[in-house]
């Protein structure tokens, strides 16, 4: 089962691990769940695996000027969904062109276990824009709260409740809609 | 649904409801969503490996770098090399000046002319062509020439044979031209030939041959200059035995001819019809 993302789900990491081994602590507990964040925001595994490689990369490199040391995980989340977002503008619109066989996507089988609604939602997921998307990801995948949502992606509270909204309300119309 | 004012207002409890109905689709949905995903194994390995080697910049920079030095160095043994060649030039050029100075102060050669060779090749095929013509004539005329004058000089039997044969003579060009040449108007070479060998040239007909050897071919048949009539199959000669004594064609050939020249009344074409 997929592990929740939460700041408070690993042990601490202890301040006197040198890199290499905070990184491997933090590749063991969060790396195939920054990969799934990273594909929700992408849609691709082999950009989501790069994202997220080299934001470990950014990690171990900035380890010595790093403070406050448990904030290790929100600083991968906050760098996949930066990269996420810096990605190439066309790479993103012929991903969201390209048809939804995609390696990462499931397929016909995979499809038939999962909830009726998921394709439409996993669909609406794609359309939306990439803020929202953000939002809707970190709030509904990770179950942060606002304030960690609005520290990953760099905005305030209130931008991340107006993301939230309107997110929410063109998934519904789209769900609504798709019978 | 509570009616104030006679306006249905919604319950915030069924909003609330619904809301929490809509985040639990949401997080069903992008959690089954990504439940089949799977990130490859040698993450930590890439990632080891993205720390150990240096970016793609730096990459860059260091190929520069290294295609610059690799070119000075490569300048530099080839320095030598490229001078030899120079000095080697020079020399070439300063000695063709000295050995031809006309045509080494001439102007550059002017580019060659596709059609040039192709020209030259058809101009000397049609020129060969012409002279075989302009001197093979003769030439043949000539042959021809000798070899009638040896035909007439040497009057073998066989030659003669084939003559009164009437056939099976030479191919020699005068004759086959006098051949079909008539002698008169009316007169075809096959009369004409006829007159003049009237009994003793006609063709030896099969009968001549007998395989019995029995002698009976008519007076009529002539005994031919063939001796084929004669032979018999016990392969020697029996004399005909109404053999007389004719001329022989070879010399019955050379005597009307030299006849026919002796007498100057006799038309030009009569050499042409014996032959």
């Amino acid at each position: 089962m997929n592990r929740p993302l939460t700041d408070a789900a690993p042990a601490p990491i202890p301040v006197r691990w040198d890199a290499d081994r905070a990184l491997t602590a933090m590749y063991g507990d969060h790396y195939r769940c920054l990969v799934r964040l990273a594909w929700l925001l992408v849609q691709d595994i082999t950009t989501a695996e790069d994202v997220v490689q080299d934001s470990f990369a950014a990690l171990h490199t900035t380890w010595r000027r790093r403070r406050y040391r448990d904030e290790a995980l929100a600083y991968l989340r906050r760098s996949v969904v930066s990269r996420s977002r810096s990605l190439p503008r066309h790479r993103i619109v012929t991903e969201r062109n390209a048809s939804p066989s995609g390696p990462g996507i499931p397929g016909a089988e995979l499809g038939a276990l999962f909830p009726p609604e998921h394709p439409a939602v996993v669909g609406a997921l794609r359309s939306l824009p990439a803020r929202q998307r953000e939002a809707l990801v970190l709030r509904y995948y990770d179950d942060l709260p606002e304030e960690q949502v609005a520290g990953a992606m760099g905005v305030s509270k209130g931008a991340v409740r107006h993301h939230l909204a309107r997110a929410t309300a063109a998934l519904q119309m789209i769900v609504e809609m798709d019978p | 649904m509570s009616a104030r004012d006679g306006r249905d207002w919604p319950d915030p409890t069924r909003a609330a409801e619904a809301r929490h109905d809509l985040d639990d689709v949401l997080r069903r949905a992008l959690h089954a969503a990504v439940d089949s995903v799977e990130p490859a194994g040698d993450g930590l390995t890439r990632i080891l490996h993205r720390l150990t080697t240096p970016s793609a910049m730096r990459q860059a920079a260091l190929l520069v770098t290294e295609f610059a030095h690799l070119a000075q160095l490569i300048i530099i043994w080839l320095e030598p090399a490229f001078t030899g060649a120079l000095r080697l030039g020079q020399r070439h050029r300063a000695g063709y000046r000295r050995a031809f100075p006309h045509q080494a102060a001439r102007a550059p050669l002017r580019p060659a002319r596709h059609w040039l060779r192709p020209a030259l090749a058809l101009a000397s095929a049609a020129a060969i062509v012409v002279i075989a013509v302009v001197v093979l004539g003769p030439v043949r005329q000539i042959v021809t020439r000798t070899s009638l004058n040896a035909s007439t000089g040497a009057s073998t039997p066989a030659h003669a044979g084939a003559h009164s044969a009437g056939g099976g003579h030479e191919p020699s060009p005068t004759i086959n031209t006098t051949s079909t040449v008539p002698a008169r108007p009316g007169t075809t070479s096959a009369q004409a030939g006829r007159a003049s060998h009237r009994p003793g040239t006609a063709p030896a007909p099969s009968p001549a041959v007998t395989p019995s050897g029995s002698p009976t071919a008519g007076p009529s048949q002539s005994p031919g200059p063939t001796p084929t009539p004669s032979k018999t199959k016990h392969g020697h000669h029996k004399p005909h035995p109404r053999k007389k004594k004719t001329p022989h064609p070879g010399k019955s050939h050379t005597a009307v001819r030299d006849q026919a020249a002796r007498a100057p009344g006799s038309p030009p074409g009569l050499m042409v019809n014996l032959t």
